[in-house]
């Protein structure tokens, strides 16, 4: 089974490069050698300086400047290839033959797959209507993301992201452009940074953010550079994670769901000690909006000044330290402030969304060398973005728009909500504002749901709610690696997902991320991913599937014309092909010839481009700057904007929309403050009244050994290198009775699970961790709240609530919620 | 022999246990105990005042390896040209007298069976002679490691053979050198027992623990991964030690 000596380098060997491919930020290089169809090992980038432990450094990396190095996987890469030919593999088209949420599936062909869908798509847009077709987890950010909606003539658009969006609203109020913004239009992304940005900093704030565990290529490497560099860096988090440890001079915990206050706290200082940056303020902040908001800070209207002193019994950070860090943030310009987008992920998370953003302005930092915007932390686009060679699909024009109807998260909500609807048991207005849908549109009426790409069920806020509208709808259609994968589990028909890191041509002509990719941090380099090896058994590409589906509805001409009558057998060698000539086209190019691109067949030998950012690295909105325009023309005033008209008109202003700035897709229910502030109480935030029953706040951060529940099951990880346990505090431990490895039972009055504590200093007392991507395991045992079974692994999406409102803005995509723990048993 | 070596800078490793992986899958090593590279992280402290350590454990092919010494078999060999410490397969009995004997734990079996042959890092051998770096050192995302001969990585790294919690080195002169991690730097004023009278009171609502000591009295046993153990009393053990929960 094992070798000591293991590579036959006389052999058969095939060596080709490919990236994970499966929604890393980092996308790094891996190389992998093929031996007879099957892959024997990953290796770490090659593609530059091959064989050097440390690129030519032995102290800062200067190469690190113009990030000419390696991109190195982290576990995820190397243990990724391991799944291919792993035997609990789905490999062929299933029908389920139990109940939705059993797991019971049989085998069936292509054709009657294809077929079942194709009729099923008429049928329910027949019964239904338009606005019953719904594909995620992409149909976000104005968008709708089934493959054949523009032709078909059915399907639902949705607004917000699980990604930037307690952020993207609060950056059209503040700035009048949004995150949606930038992704339209790649190569002139305005808020992002390049990587080398940080190197000209005088002080690193990470706000939240644990780079190691999400970004743990080239930002994490970054930051160490700069750190080694001798940067200041601080770190504000409530749990003493590896980046902290090794990437942070300083650890200042704090509780989650208060740094609000802190950041209030601070301008607090600023104004009484005379600190911010005048002229820049003068030039760029309305004026009145920022009086409004210095008067809720300095309490002149509601008589609370709100000093260090006031944020110290919220945040746990002692006054001492906030006016420390104060006095230290106003003097250290540029600060290059990384808020974490988490912490949008909360409910009043566009508080501290917009708070990091006041910041940056009253210090001037929003748009200067070393300085960040505070929005879109990571994402670093970097100078590629929208540079990339793509392939034209000549895909016919629309005749169809899918409208947005909903927040992309609310739709388990409009599931559940329609029968109410349908009753009369509610008016079709307060079925719109509840999913963020506006007050006029027609309401939606989700009957066929297609769940494509990563673990929707898992993934989003409250699974029971999400389970239980799985059950209901009309059909379902889900692509997964596992028939145990918690979407699979309520799939009427299961279709095998390719690994398109590896195998087969998912060439992105439809949802599916192109071949020529990069990392969503960078942007100086991109890699093509070649074919490694076969899929086994009947697994196909996602656009073979779509295109196929395509023919039956007659549809094909429109959705892949080039494809429309390539054989099966044919379909990877002409996407090659396709990308061959879109590769040549950018090659071509007047902007990219310069760079000297090599030759399709040449970089077919090392196919990751790169190359040297060299001169002044992008900062936030530097091309607005050096184009002498103005970035914040979106807004009313055409300046940074503390406080918004719009939002003041209260709920009214949220039911019909009509917000002037930005792209202004946030509708529905909700009532948000219209400026930045500490809202106490309020749901599954620290101070809620619900504490009394569940006391404790469960977070649930990125996972290391995950993407999402990506991995989640894969043992070369799972078991040797991680315990997914519940993060207790020493205290609350005690309290309980447990120690670690303890089994405990975690509940709220929204779900239900059982799994080992990890008992440990390194998180802020009176809140647990569970992190994110756990799959839903259910045990045997069913309760009313966990029809389905108990959770047996750790899902903290059973914990979180998707109930906001009428206290906040409907759009939130919580990943916090609190709940109790008790102890079941003895660890082994 | 040119005696050849690791350098581990501790200030740079995060834990990630990258190498740790790529090593199993370049070696086609099954998922379990069979680690030629361990991976330890543990905590020191008590909240806030905490630190994180990480140890990273592979065989560091000592110039006095006891575990050659100990060996009943005559197993156990340096080999000659870049000073690996190696198993010689067919001869091992599976005594386990090389894990009794090495103070690092190096040797790894793939289960508790009695019999089980020792199997270890082999300083990737089959790459050296090919002129490559052990896979491990040129995986690290972090850029944490390096190999090379001794002598030179101690003219560049300096000389520290010892690290904090590891055995003296004295005993088997293992060939690393060591970069420990580093202190803190405090950049704003921090009372920590003042942040702790912070944190236990939740305002109006119940307090969240009722003195200090419920934070920072550690009794044995009650916390995860608070010590480094790198002998075990059996696979599982192995396992369970050489996990994080960054998960
Ligand atoms: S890969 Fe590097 S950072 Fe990760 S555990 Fe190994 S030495 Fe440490
Ligand atoms: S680390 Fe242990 S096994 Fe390796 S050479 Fe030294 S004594 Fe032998
Ligand atoms: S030197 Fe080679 S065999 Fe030893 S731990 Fe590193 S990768 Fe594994």
């Amino acid at each position: 089974m094992s070798r000591d000596v293991p590579q036959d380098r006389q052999g058969n060997d095939v060596v080709r490069y490919t990236s994970c491919g499966f929604h890393c930020f980092d996308q790094c290089v891996l190389k992998v050698r093929v031996r007879d169809g099957r892959v024997v090992s990953v290796e770490p980038d090659d593609t530059i300086h091959p064989g050097t432990a440390r690129e030519g450094e032995h102290g800062p990396d200067e190469l690190s400047s113009t990030s000419m190095v390696q991109y190195r996987p982290c576990p995820k890469g190397y243990a990724m290839a391991h799944a291919l030919d792993d035997p609990r593999r789905v490999i062929y088209p299933m029908k389920r033959v139990g109940n939705r949420g059993e797991g019971k599936f049989e085998r069936i062909s292509w054709d009657e797959a294809l077929d079942t869908i194709a009729a099923k798509l008429v049928e329910v847009k027949e019964q239904y209507g338009p606005h019953s077709i719904l594909h995620q987890p992409y149909s976000y950010m104005g968008w709708c993301s089934f493959p054949l909606s523009r032709w078909f003539g059915a399907g639902v658009a949705a607004w917000g992201a699980h990604s930037a969006n307690g952020f993207q609203e609060p950056q059209n109020w503040v700035y009048g452009r949004d995150i949606a913004d930038g992704m339209i239009s790649l190569g002139h992304y305005a808020f992002t940074q390049d990587e080398t940005n940080i190197f000209n900093a005088k002080l690193i704030v990470l706000w939240g953010f644990n780079p190691v565990s999400l970004m743990s290529s080239r930002v994490s490497h970054n930051l160490l550079q700069a750190k080694e560099r001798g940067i200041p860096i601080i770190c504000i988090e409530p749990r003493y994670t590896p980046s902290v440890e090794v990437l942070a001079d300083q650890w200042i915990p704090i509780r989650p769901t208060t740094d609000v206050a802190m950041m209030i706290a601070m301008a607090n200082v600023w104004f009484k000690e005379d600190l911010c940056d005048k002229d820049f303020v003068e030039e760029w902040v309305e004026p009145e909006g920022l009086e409004k908001w210095k008067a809720y800070v300095l309490g002149t209207e509601d008589g609370v000044d709100k000093t260090p002193q006031w944020a110290e019994t919220l945040c746990g950070v002692p006054a001492e330290t906030i006016e420390g860090f104060a006095r230290l943030y106003a003097k250290s310009k540029p600060v290059n402030l990384n808020v974490s987008l988490s912490m949008g992920r909360q409910f009043f998370g566009e508080n501290p969304a917009r708070a990091s953003m006041y910041l940056q302005a009253l210090t001037g930092n929003t748009f200067i060398p070393g300085g960040t915007a505070a929005v879109e932390t990571g994402l670093w686009w970097g100078r590629l973005g929208g540079s990339l060679p793509r392939v034209d699909w000549q895909q016919q024009r629309r005749t169809y728009r899918a409208p947005v109807l909903m927040a992309m998260y609310k739709w388990p909500k409009a599931v559940d909500l329609r029968e109410k609807l349908d009753r009369g048991e509610i008016s079709e207005e307060e079925f719109n504002s509840s999913i963020g849908n506006k007050a006029e549109n027609p309401a939606p009426n989700i009957q066929l749901v297609i769940l494509e790409s990563n673990d929707h069920v898992n993934n989003l806020p409250n699974m029971n709610q999400t389970i239980r509208a799985m059950k209901k709808v009309a059909f379902t259609l889900v692509f997964a690696q596992y028939a145990d994968a918690p979407a699979a589990r309520y799939a009427d028909i299961l279709l095998p997902q390719i690994y398109s890191a590896y195998e087969g041509r998912n060439g992105g002509c439809g949802l599916h991320w192109p071949l020529f990719t990069t990392t969503l941090n960078l942007g100086s380099h991109f890699v093509y991913r070649q074919k490694c090896v076969d899929p086994p058994g009947e697994v196909k590409p996602n656009d073979w599937v779509w295109t196929q589906i395509a023919k039956r509805l007659g549809l094909v001409e429109m959705y892949n014309p080039r494809m429309a009558h390539t054989a099966d057998e044919d379909w990877d060698e002409t996407v090659e092909a396709l990308y061959k000539e879109a590769y040549e086209q950018w090659a071509g190019r007047k902007d990219i010839a310069p760079l000297d691109p090599p030759g399709w067949e040449t970089f077919q030998k090392r196919p990751v481009f790169r190359f040297p950012m060299e001169g002044e690295p992008y900062y936030p909105l530097k091309h607005h700057v050096e184009a002498g325009e103005n970035p914040f023309e979106g807004t009313t005033s055409g300046k940074i904007e503390f406080y918004s008209k719009a939002l003041a008109k209260g709920p009214e202003y949220l039911k019909h929309n009509e917000v002037p700035p930005g792209t202004g897709r946030c509708y529905g229910g909700g009532n948000l403050p219209p400026m930045a502030q500490m809202t106490r109480g309020g749901r599954d935030t620290f101070f809620s009244e619900d504490t009394k029953k569940y006391p404790l706040l469960m977070s649930s951060p990125h996972s290391y050994y995950r993407v999402h529940s990506w991995l989640d099951n894969n043992i070369w990880l799972r078991t040797d290198c991680y315990r997914h346990a519940v993060w207790m505090n020493v205290a609350d431990a005690k309290s309980r009775g447990v120690k670690d490895n303890d089994r405990v039972r975690v509940y709220s009055d929204i779900g239900e699970m059982v799994g080992p504590a990890y008992v440990t200093s390194r998180i802020v007392p009176g809140t647990v961790v569970i992190h994110h991507g756990g799959w839903y395991v259910p045990k045997k045992e069913k309760t009313e709240l966990m029809p389905d079974g108990i959770d047996n692994r750790g899902a903290p999406n059973l914990f979180t609530h998707g109930e906001e409102l009428p206290d906040t803005v409907v759009g939130t995509f919580p990943c916090k919620g609190l709940v109790q723990v008790e102890k079941l048993g003895d660890g082994e | 022999m040119t005696q050849h070596g690791f350098f581990f800078d501790q200030s740079r490793c995060t834990g990630c246990q990258t190498c740790s992986v790529a090593c199993k899958n370049y070696y086609a090593l099954p998922p379990g105990p069979l680690k030629y590279l361990r991976i330890y992280q543990y905590e020191k402290g008590s909240f806030p005042d905490v630190r994180l350590h990480t140890q990273w454990i592979p065989c560091y092919h000592c110039e006095k390896p006891v575990c050659a010494d100990a060996c009943p078999s005559e197993a156990i060999y340096k080999e000659p040209a870049y000073g690996a410490v190696l198993i010689n397969r067919e001869k091992c009995d599976g005594c386990r007298l090389c894990y009794d004997a090495c103070p690092y734990g190096a040797p790894v079996f793939e289960s508790d069976e009695l019999g089980v042959r020792a199997r270890k890092c082999t300083l990737c051998i089959d790459r050296l002679l090919v002129g490559e770096k052990p896979i491990c050192v040129i995986a690290c995302p972090l850029r944490a490691l390096d190999f090379g001969p001794l002598d030179d990585l101690a003219k560049v790294y300096g000389k520290e053979r010892d690290l904090e919690d590891l055995p003296d080195s004295q005993a088997t002169s293992p060939c690393i050198v060591f970069k420990a991690r580093r202190e803190k730097r405090r950049l704003v004023p921090y009372d920590s027992e003042k942040a702790l009278g912070l944190f236990m009171k939740r305002d109006p609502l119940p307090t969240i623990f009722t003195s200090l000591s419920d934070v920072t009295e550690i009794s044995e046993g009650l916390v995860g991964r608070n010590n480094l153990r790198i002998k075990h009393r059996s696979a599982k053990d192995l396992l369970r030690c050489t996990r994080n929960d960054e998960g």
